[in-house]
């Protein structure tokens, strides 16, 4: 199979001194900008960008590259050790990362957490390489009305995600949906509730409001406590997962990583809703799911191989047809253009080196990352026994740093503390984040895919189920909506999550 | 009564206080520029805008003797950077960007700015290249094939555009106008969600800057036709609007400016090096990688183009009843 010979050429390439340099250089940078809480690997990509100017396309490819899925690793760390997602798709692992290391178990959440990014990192560029071109014409199936069917797929999964009373979540969700709307309206170019402040007109930005909700607030409540109680369990047990850990995260990680491939072909928000789809999933397929949000490794180990299989998905578009699924991919294809090759379909023709030589240094990317992060979890949880007087001011000012370097604005700083606040009162009040977050994000791209599909349709609502894709999306929506009330059909006693 | 020596101490410390910001005090003239320059660009990392800016402003540092940093403050095309723009102090050592979206924008909304009075403008260097493409499967080999068939069949093409706020759907409301079609439009985020939807078959047509370029040059589709000034370069079979009849184009320039009342042997220096960093290769090639025609406009032209923007746009879009207060 001609496949197999361009996997060789692609080693080939990848094993270069040159290119090994810089696959290490991008994964190290990689991993650091997703520690640092609110610097992302767009900036850093940004800034990397004149510097590959004067070096081989295939090599500047295989550092930026690096430095995407380098952040998927590295993002998980901060959510683990303060709840701080240092990337928007670590959120979801902030739920049940950090409260195992509140019970001083952060070096198997770490681990868990390192080892399954590997491995879907791994399988995820397996698919990559076999499968790119045939699933990218599939996901340009999906137009405005598949999109609002996934988007509503998405919102029926907030169901459970609940830990709590289901009203709660609701209400969560009718604020996360309301904050959603602020910013300039695509289709009518009106700019809602930004009250002249033009950085608000392209809405709140989803990173400073979950640094705030979860990280800003988490490191108030604890100020509150006294400083002789330590926040976190001091007898650290064990650095490494257990056998236990990981018979609990085998499936988990299968799961998440099948799951996050296939969302993160699909541009706009693949590796977020990939891993609070696979958070419900391991919650509904598990035997104590009122055990999610106290510390369940499983809530750890799916959504995490969730995202990093995800990064793998989103190269699809980019490399197979030249659509760049989410910023990340745009800045790459910016990269590409600059030395002259334009991605499309023709790029795997034309320039199998630049396709096959990332594609390959992935592996080689995952097998540093593991290598780096392992080791590293030692360090990670000695940090943890910094006195908390120490730690929380550092926090705070990585916070401030991260949210700044956004947008260069002040604004995104202001808005972090302002939902530092009201997650603070949050929790005080016992109502959960992540709904908040899921409509938050969900909300802007349901409306927008509805209205994009009403103008196709001519304002027919039966366009959802006049497409394939499409139908099966919303039966499965209604089917998720229904599932729960059929014991009551039956007559049967059912347990409500109280 | 303070002694002689703490009289003198204090005296020492003012003298101190005074010397200090000395540094500063000369930003003016012949020394320009003494530290480096900021560049507000008011686009995301990664786009046409933010690479051929950046391109742009490496050579021009370096022929000015200081390096040119270039922030990026984005947010609604270009508005939040224009604005913070305005009110920097026009000494020459913070510059910005115009862009077409920036001009747009404050027909729509409540902007503090107006381009025309709130800036100087020091050199433009290009044009976005913008234009109509369908995917070569469908029956309209031209332009007005298009036209005729949407005339014909009101309410039956579905195009995508940037967005209700652009350029893209403007023109071609604008031309619907012009030649009584109903035709529909479907708004996107970006040109890629405009360029991908047109790849799905999911509308009809896609009205974009360039990214349609790698699927016309690979054949999957069709350049139909453009609303720029000039054929593009690239393109010398596909017509503009202007040679098809319709009379509407536009100057998407794209160039420098500084704040309102920068004083003019600043404003010398910083044009004649952006425009000697025209001739930097590096620069030349990421433009042509783009397909941007190089074009270089000075001050006074560049006024001129973006005047020329308001004129022809800013009342279309009031007449359309899009702005909002």
């Amino acid at each position: 199979m001609d496949v197999l010979g361009n996997i060789w050429v692609g080693f080939q390439t990848a094993f270069q001194p040159m290119n090994l340099l810089f696959c290490f250089l991008g994964v190290l940078m990689g991993t650091l900008v997703g520690v640092l809480p609110g610097l992302g690997p767009v900036a850093a990509m940004s800034l990397l960008l004149p510097t590959t100017f004067h070096v081989s396309p295939v090599s500047a490819i295989i550092l930026l590259a690096g430095i995407y899925y380098g952040a998927m690793y590295g993002g998980s760390t901060t959510s683990i050790l303060v709840n701080i997602p240092g990337e928007v798709a670590s959120v979801v692992t902030c739920l049940d990362g950090y409260q195992m290391a509140r019970q001083g178990r952060a070096g198997p959440a770490l681990g868990i957490s390192a080892l399954g990014s590997f491995m879907a990192g791994t399988l995820s560029t397996v698919g990559l390489m076999f499968l790119a071109p045939p699933l990218a014409e599939v996901a340009l199936k999906f137009g405005p009305p598949e999109y609002f069917s996934l988007m509503t797929v998405g919102l029926t999964i907030l169901s459970f995600l609940a830990s709590g009373p289901m009203w709660k979540a609701l209400v969560m969700a009718a604020f996360g949906l309301f904050l959603g709307c602020v910013g300039i309206d695509t289709v009518t170019a009106t700019f809602r509730f930004s009250f002249n402040i033009i950085e608000l007109s392209d809405g709140i930005g989803l990173v400073p409001v979950a640094m705030g909700l979860f990280g800003i607030s988490e490191v108030m409540l604890n100020v509150e406590k006294s400083m002789e109680q330590s926040i976190f369990e001091t007898k650290i047990k064990a650095l490494l997962p257990t056998l236990k850990d990981w018979a609990d995260s085998l499936w988990p990680i299968a799961r998440g990583t099948v799951l996050g491939f296939f969302l993160g072909i699909l541009p706009g928000g693949g590796a977020f809703i990939a891993s609070f789809t696979s958070y419900a999933l391991e919650k509904k397929l598990s035997r104590h799911p009122e055990k999610f949000g106290t510390g369940m490794i499983a809530g750890v180990a799916g959504p995490e191989s969730a995202n990093n299989a995800a990064t793998g998905g989103a190269f699809i578009p980019l490399l197979s047809l030249g659509i760049p699924a989410n910023a990340v991919m745009a800045l790459l294809l910016g990269a590409f253009i600059l030395h002259g090759i334009t991605p499309g379909p023709m790029l795997i023709q034309q320039h199998p080196k630049i396709f096959w030589g990332p594609v390959a240094s992935m592996y080689l990317g995952n097998v540093m990352l593991l290598v780096l992060n392992l080791p590293l979890i030692g360090l990670w949880v000695k940090i943890l026994k910094v006195p908390y007087p120490i730690l929380f001011p550092l926090i705070l000012l990585f916070c401030l740093i991260g949210a700044y370097s956004l947008n260069n604005s002040v604004i995104d700083v202001m808005i972090m503390a302002v939902f530092g606040l009201i997650g603070y009162f949050l929790k005080k009040f016992q109502y959960e984040a992540a709904p908040l977050v899921l409509a938050f994000v969900l909300g802007p791209m349901m409306e927008n895919s509805l209205r994009q599909s009403l103008f196709m349709s001519e304002g027919s609502l039966l366009i959802f189920f006049q497409r394939p894709i499409s139908t099966a999306l919303m039966g499965t929506a209604i089917v998720l909506l229904v599932f729960p009330l059929v014991p009551w059909f039956k007559k049967k006693r059912f347990i409500i999550p109280a | 009564m303070v002694s002689k020596k703490a009289a003198l101490r204090w005296l020492g410390i003012l003298l101190l206080i005074l010397v200090f910001p000395m540094g500063t005090w000369q930003t003016g003239w012949a020394q320009y520029p003494i530290k480096p320059i900021n560049l507000l660009l008011g686009f995301s990392p990664g786009g046409s805008s933010d690479l051929t800016i950046r391109a742009i402003s490496k050579p021009a540092g370096d022929i000015l003797g200081q390096p040119i940093m270039v922030v990026n403050k984005p947010g609604s095309a270009s508005a939040v950077a224009l604005s913070l723009l305005k009110n920097e102090k026009p000494d020459g050592y913070t510059i910005g960007n115009i862009a077409i979206g920036g001009v747009l924008n404050q027909y729509f909304l409540k902007v503090n700015y107006d381009t025309l009075k709130d800036f100087t403008m020091i050199m433009g260097f290009g044009y976005y290249v913008l234009g109509v493409a369908v995917l070569s499967e469908s029956p309209w080999k031209t332009m007005a094939e298009l036209v005729n068939y949407a005339k014909a069949n009101p309410g039956k093409v579905k195009f995508s555009s940037t967005g209700t706020g652009s350029i893209q759907f403007l023109v071609m409301e604008a031309l619907a106008r012009k030649e009584k079609i109903k035709w529909i439009h479907v708004p996107f985020k970006s040109g890629y969600d405009a360029v991908t939807a047109l790849l799905g078959g999911h509308v009809d047509v896609a009205v974009a800057p360039t990214e349609w370029k790698p699927y016309v040059d690979s054949g999957r589709m069709r350049l139909l036709s453009t609303y720029i000034p000039h054929r593009i370069p690239s393109y010398p079979n596909v017509p503009t609007w202007l040679e098809l009849g319709y009379n509407i184009s536009v100057s998407a320039a794209i160039g420098i400016i500084g704040p309102k009342g920068m004083s003019p042997s600043i404003v010398d220096k910083l044009h004649r090096a952006f425009k000697q960093a025209m001739d930097n290769p590096e620069f030349r090639r990421v433009m042509n990688s783009f397909d941007m025609p190089i074009v270089y406009m000075n001050g006074e032209a560049l006024y001129e183009e973006i005047k020329g923007l308001n004129d022809q746009w800013g009342k279309f879009i009031l007449d359309l009843g899009l702005r909002q207060e």
